[in-house]
């Protein structure tokens, strides 16, 4: 439609539909990032005294090994993830493609389900599975003989980021299987038909012509799940909080520490600021590299 | 099923909308005094642990004395605790009452955040002479107190024993000397028992109740003082580096469970109440829980130690940490601008911890910060008595967690648990504490 | 000519037992745990340490009693569904508006817009919590009965926008323009007309915004102190503090605490999951 047609609305139903939702959501999502900027450059402990210190709390950030261990956590968890929960949606959602897949309503309902679940609880019920004497996984492998594979799941800061992905992978194949198999099916089905007469078996219909039509929402799939990578907080503060020592810190979490725990609050901002920058980062990286058909989309 | 969702919804959402006027903050016309407070006692405990029995005893005083007041007492669970206070501390939102841990006085008070309660000590004598010397040690800065703990003079570090699974693997005594205690360690695994059973997920068991006592002896309590007044001391003294070194052994030899690091300080006990760990160090206030939970053959075996002898401490052996006031109840500064909420505190304090407490607390094995000298001890069972003479005889140091910054306090835990698994040398540990130190130097 | 008919066959056969396989193993490692967590919450702590697999002998609704008058989840319940309903109902009005507008017309502030709810969904929200709590200190809305209402609005409205963006492109505008000449205002378009048709993405959008406020934690715990106001997530996490060596009890707090979001799924997962769909097929 163009700016002139009859339909334009006036601009006051412009404002008065725009302005409520719009502005909530500066106020709430954007506000805090100029307080945080401003908060950065302080050295304050949550009382009646501020200490204006310059960049000094960005100073101690970058050169913060433990930060940097944080981010690379984060990372891990978005390897994990992006391999775990895009990787194992795009094969259950080939996999639900096919004709011979029985009540595949269920099924998805079912995979779906641990998405809605609160990540707390996640966290506890994970931590409980995890648990050396009481919980499930060391009882499955007790009782087929895989004694040997019992580690000390929770514990180990070697294998800690891995047992903390596993959850989070769990939680959201579901999510992604959804997202990918509504961008499967929109696939015209001409396309389908006419490759059936030229005779492209199974195989080559999914390497052919699936993955590169629903490449968009693959792409969309791995931002959001790197996105989600980077803020992850509440499955980690509930399964170690951050230990043993920091080995399973993660970004999100180092920032809350240090602002609650330690009571460096300026500190803490500067922190907040770090990630968001890392992420943007990653993501719009990430983008760049794969690249996007259409370009006001994702 | 969906009309009646959406008819759940509806009812559950108008509920509150009416429910709205009570409870809220600062009511609306005639503004009654609202007096708020936050704690980790438990109503649930109420039965089992004397302290919330007193707490909620004086709430029912309170409420009955001051009919016109609302009060609010709000509870938190004791691990959760301490990042709620430093929220609300970072908010200004404290309650009027809350649980002050020794550590966090310091801070509170540079930040203005707490009421001083000396003139209310010094005008009412007959109670404040009661208190036990020293037991507020914790809680006063510049001379000024600050809060006032209805325990005080227990000690934080006690190790319980099994004795039964000791002389199975060959002890009649428990060792005094450190290398002997190395043996037992090795003789008790080998018999298929863990030795000691650590719970460190919050990560404050291991410094608080191992690290500053072995630390403490090993320094001697000048260098900790002089950590906590900051008057030149480092952790880079090698005297408190080799306490780190003894802790590192330990974990080296296999004293601890695989898990130490995922498990809650709760359930570390669980492992030794079946009998299936030989010991666990904690506080004294674990001695009931272990007169209560323990599987009866465990408990008949049970008894207490202290930390063997280690080769080159400084400090005398019978030196543990306790002897103070752990956590107080301290009042909001912000009360002082209403006397009336200024009365209350003063009310508040006093029926919690008085003399009658006092002796109720010594009648359950718990160690009051009042000096109680004759009260029944039918109710009690031998642990509770063994528990009392172990009192007797030491000789108090500070504990960590209750004296020092908690930014450094943090870094401190946090590398422990590192430390424990083999992950961290001791002289690193103690480089990386002293980092923060000098950085949370004002 | 008959054996290779019958390979063939045989193969399909094969292939199709073997992706069934596969599915039903996905299907049951993500139902498993939580089946394991409901049988054992009907369990005593004693009969759990023993055998954490397995059916209890007799059934201990006591753990139910027990963490629902404990942990009080009467009240939690309450605070928290008045949180995720109203929360939800505003997400679903507010992106619904300007979600119309972005789709219909173009206009200045058009991509600034766009962008900036992008940005919302990438940001992690939970590295401004120090922020946003200083902030809302400095706003007077610390520990208040709205206060939880405006992030968790703010929570979802990027998603919900971009659902509702995608569908109603796809709608055709001959409708508005019908709805137009037959002298409707826009409002009356926007809402008589075209919402009705969003229905499939606005029931996912709100199913999903209120069970993500239902669940929500770090925001609950920063932002309420008052033990009348707290949520069901910081409900829980206190629980299981408390009693952190009662398996089967924690096990039964968690429970309840999810059973509105299980029957909100089992009546809605089918509106969820196809108002993904096509939402996703069009965004």
């Amino acid at each position: 439609m163009s700016n002139h047609s009859a339909l334009y609305p006036k601009k006051t139903v412009f404002i008065s539909l725009l302005a409520p939702g719009v502005v909530l959501y500066a106020v709430i999502a954007l506000l805090p990032i100029l307080g945080a900027l401003f908060l950065s450059f302080f050295k304050w402990s949550g009382g009646v005294h501020k200490t204006f210190i310059g960049f000094e709390n960005y100073k101690n950030l970058f050169t913060d090994i433990r930060f940097w261990n944080a981010l690379k956590n984060n990372l891990i968890i978005t390897v994990v993830s992006l391999i775990g929960q895009v990787g194992i949606a795009l094969i259950v959602a080939t996999l639900f493609l096919s004709r011979s897949v029985k009540l595949k309503n269920f099924h998805r309902s079912v995979i779906f389900f641990p998405v809605v679940l609160a990540a707390i609880i996640i966290g506890f019920i994970w931590t409980m599975v995890y648990s050396r004497d009481y919980g499930l996984l060391n009882f499955i492998l007790r009782s087929i003989g895989l004694e040997s594979w019992i580690k000390p799941w929770l514990d180990d800061p070697d294998i800690i980021m891995y047992s903390i992905s596993a959850p989070i992978v769990w939680q959201y194949i579901g999510y992604y299987t959804v997202i990918i198999s509504s961008g499967m099916t929109a696939i015209p089905k001409e396309i389908f038909e006419s490759s059936d007469l030229d005779g492209a078996t199974g195989w080559r219909k999914l390497v052919y012509i699936i993955y590169p039509m629903t490449r968009n929402t693959i792409i969309v799939s791995v931002m959001i799940c790197i996105a989600g990578s980077m803020k992850i907080f509440t499955h980690i503060l509930v399964m170690t909080g951050g230990g043993p020592g920091s080995s399973s810190m993660v970004m999100a979490l180092y920032a809350y520490r240090n602002s609650f725990v330690k009571y460096k609050l300026g500190f803490g901002s500067a922190a907040s600021l770090g990630i968001m920058l890392i992420s943007l980062i990653f993501i719009l990286g990430t983008r760049k590299i794969m690249g996007s058909k259409n370009n006001d989309q994702f | 099923m969906k009309k009646l969702t959406v008819l759940l919804l509806v009812v559950f959402l108008s509920i509150p909308l009416f429910a709205n006027g009570n409870g809220e903050e600062g009511g609306a016309t005639a503004a009654p005094v609202t007096f708020t407070s936050m704690t980790t006692y438990n109503k649930a405990n109420i039965e089992t642990d004397a302290r919330v029995e007193a707490w909620f005893n004086m709430v029912e005083a309170m409420k009955k004395d001051h009919p016109d007041v609302n009060f609010e007492f709000e509870y938190i669970p004791h691990d959760a605790y301490q990042d709620k206070i430093q929220i609300l501390a970072a908010a200004n939102e404290l309650p009027d009452a809350l649980e002050v841990k020794g550590s966090w006085t310091k801070n509170f008070v540079e930040n203005e955040r707490l009421l001083p309660l000396t003139k209310m000590m010094d005008e009412d004598k007959s109670w404040s002479e009661l208190f036990k010397p020293g037991v507020l040690k914790n809680f006063t800065v510049n001379g000024q107190i600050y809060a006032i703990g209805i325990e005080g003079g227990g000690s934080t570090h006690i190790i319980f024993y099994n004795s039964a699974i000791l002389k199975e693997a060959g002890y009649d005594k428990f060792p005094d000397k450190f290398d002997d205690f190395k043996q037992m360690i090795a003789a008790i695994k080998a018999k298929g028992y863990i030795p000691i059973s650590l719970g460190d997920k919050s990560s404050w068991v291991a410094e608080s109740c191992y690290l500053s006592t072995i630390g403490n002896r090993m320094t001697g309590v000048e260098w900790t003082d002089s950590i906590t007044n900051r008057s030149g001391a480092s952790f880079n003294n090698p005297q408190f580096i080799k306490a780190l070194g003894v802790m590192a052994e330990l974990a080296a030899i296999g004293a601890f469970n695989e898990d130490l690091n995922s498990l809650e300080y709760k359930q570390q006990r669980t492992s030794y109440y079946n009998g299936k760990a030989a010991m666990f160090v904690e506080g004294g206030w674990a001695v009931n829980s272990v007169v209560k939970n323990a599987l009866p053959e465990v408990l008949e075996a049970t008894h207490l130690a202290d930390f063997p002898e280690v080769k080159g401490q400084v400090g005398p052996d019978n030196l543990n940490t306790g002897g103070t006031s752990g956590w107080g109840i301290g009042f909001n500064s912000s009360v002082s601008e209403n006397p009336e909420k200024e009365a209350l505190c003063e009310d508040l304090i006093k029926k919690f911890v008085n003399m009658d407490t006092a002796v109720k607390l010594a009648e359950t094995g718990r160690v009051s910060s009042m000096k109680v000298t004759d009260f029944d001890t039918s109710k009690l069972h031998r642990l509770n008595i063994e528990y009392k003479n172990y009192l007797d005889q030491f000789m108090p140091a500070p504990t960590y967690d209750l004296v020092w910054d908690p930014a450094v306090i943090e870094t401190l835990n946090s590398n422990l648990q590192m430390l424990l698994i083999g992950n961290i040398t001791p002289e690193k540990l103690a480089a990386e504490v002293q980092k923060e130190y000098e950085n949370s130097a004002e | 000519m008959i054996s290779s008919e019958m390979a063939v066959k045989a193969y399909r056969k094969t292939g199709s037992l073997f992706i069934n396989a596969v599915i039903w193993l996905f299907s049951i490692s993500c139902i498993f745990p939580v089946l394991w967590l409901v049988v054992s919450s009907l369990k005593t702590s004693s009969e759990f340490n023993r055998n954490i697999i397995g059916i209890p002998s007799s059934l201990q609704f006591s753990n139910y009693a027990k963490a629902f008058v404990t942990a009080d989840l009467g009240m939690l319940s309450v605070n928290s569904a008045f949180n995720a309903v109203i929360s939800m109902i505003l997400v679903v009005i507010l992106t619904f508006s300007i979600a119309y507008l972005l789709a219909r017309f173009q206009f200045k502030g058009n991509r600034i817009i766009y962008y900036m709810f992008l940005f919302g969904m990438l940001i992690p929200m939970h590295a401004l919590l120090v922020p946003v709590f200083i902030q809302f200190k400095e706003m007077g809305l610390f520990n208040k009965r709205i206060t939880l209402i405006f992030p968790y609005v703010v929570f979802n409205m990027p998603f919900s926008l971009f659902m509702f963006e995608g569908y109603i492109r796809g709608i055709p505008k001959d409708l508005d323009e019908s709805a137009f000449l037959e002298g409707s205002t826009i409002f009356r378009t926007m809402y008589t007309i075209i919402f009705p048709i969003t229905r499939p993405v606005m029931v996912a959008v709100a199913l999903l915004a209120f069970i993500s406020n239902w669940n929500e934690y770090p925001f609950a715990l920063v932002l309420i102190n008052s033990q009348h106001l707290k949520t069901i997530p910081m409900g829980l996490v206190s629980f299981n503090g408390e009693y952190s060596t009662d398996y089967p009890l924690k096990m039964a707090g968690i429970v309840i605490a999810t059973i509105p979001i299980i029957v909100l799924y089992l009546g809605f997962n089918g509106k969820i999951i196809r108002g993904m769909t096509e939402g996703s097929i069009k965004g």
